[in-house]
């Protein structure tokens, strides 16, 4: 399906706009350098009781899915968005009203599939990341550090009906020249009661 | 100036890192100087009353001088130079800017959650290790005139 471009154009910057009025005005918040510690100090626990770092992956997944799951709901109220009529919408919606309340970044949407299911946020700059060194062996492992995004993206957009599968696939931590992270739709749910996590 | 060792010791005075700038002299000449240092250290530290971190210039062996600046937590930065011309106004500003740089080098390092360091225990970082290099590089450049 071609889309044209302008009507793209203008719905990414009204989002956009949405998104730094919220972050301006109805978002408090908080110290980064307390947000950051917390963040790693998750980690490296979560490192120091599983030893597997395909396991902390899969943590750091599921508990950004709970996160992601209860954000949805806080992102309309806070906006008033209406419903998006097509996961370009949705994209946009993601990477400059979610990521901006949230962490006041905007990552760039791109990388879209021919069938228009499956798309990239590529993250120039991951506070999450400050600080932060891999040690040699998590690299190995293929410990993703910033990995509850995915969940929490997966567990917004299941809040929106939508099934999807979310992952990194390069990272700057593991010596990739940006992080990026792709985000693939599964199906679109029927108006039900999502599974509870497994 | 040239630096030729940047050196951090703890509070106790064992050495946790060692930067050895200098392709002519052994490490332990660079140790041997840091741990003669710590007693100048522990002098001026008790004659500090205004709190700064930067001790200044602690000792002058041979061409080489020694500079001083002690880190929040008990830490000491131990920064040996050789003498130049240049007037040590000059000098004794660029090393406290170097020192104040190293430490913020520290402070990025202590901050990574995968750094598991107790009090004791040696510096080994990449990052932190290539941070001090370029700094030595970049402050070893000839002052102008």
């Amino acid at each position: 399906m071609v889309r044209a471009r302008n009507p793209t154009l203008t719905m990414a910057k009204q989002y956009k706009a949405v998104g730094e009025e919220a972050w301006k005005n109805s978002v408090e918040k908080v110290n980064a350098e307390l947000f950051i510690f917390t963040y790693g100090s998750l980690v490296v626990q979560l490192v120091k009781d599983y030893e597997d770092y395909i396991a902390v992956n899969k943590q750091l997944d599921k508990m950004g899915y709970n996160i992601g799951v209860r954000l949805a709901d806080d992102v309309l109220a806070r906006t008033g968005l209406e419903r998006c009529p097509d996961l370009h919408a949705t994209a946009e919606v993601i990477s400059k009203v979610g990521f901006k309340i949230f962490l006041n970044i905007t990552p760039t949407v791109s990388s879209w599939s021919a069938d228009a299911k499956e798309f990239s946020l590529i993250l120039d700059d991951n506070p999450l990341n400050d600080f932060c060194e891999l040690p040699p062996k998590a690299v190995q492992g293929g410990l993703w550090y910033s990995n509850i995004l995915c969940g929490v993206i997966r567990g917004a957009l299941e809040m929106m009906h939508m099934q999807t599968e979310v992952c990194f696939v390069r990272d700057v931590l593991r010596g990739d020249d940006s992080s990026e992270i792709r985000v693939k739709l599964v199906r679109v749910l029927e108006e039900e009661v999502p599974a509870g996590d497994d | 100036m040239k630096i030729h060792c940047i050196a951090i010791l703890s509070r106790q005075g064992n050495p946790l890192y060692l930067g050895n700038f200098d392709q002519q002299q052994e490490d332990v000449k660079y140790h041997y100087l840091a741990h003669t240092s710590c007693d100048v250290i522990e002098e001026r530290m008790e004659q500090n009353k205004t709190g700064d971190l930067f001790l200044g210039l602690l000792q002058t062996v041979g061409d080489m001088v020694v500079y001083g600046y002690v880190l929040n937590t008990g830490k000491r930065i131990i920064i040996v130079s050789s003498v130049t011309a240049d007037s040590s106004m000059a000098r004794t500003a660029e090393i406290k800017e170097l020192c104040q740089a190293i430490h913020g080098a520290y402070i990025s390092l202590v901050c990574n959650p995968f750094n598991d360091i107790g009090d004791e225990d040696r510096l080994t970082c990449s990052k932190f290790d290539s941070l001090v290099s370029q700094l030595a590089r970049t402050y070893s450049k000839p002052s102008p005139a």
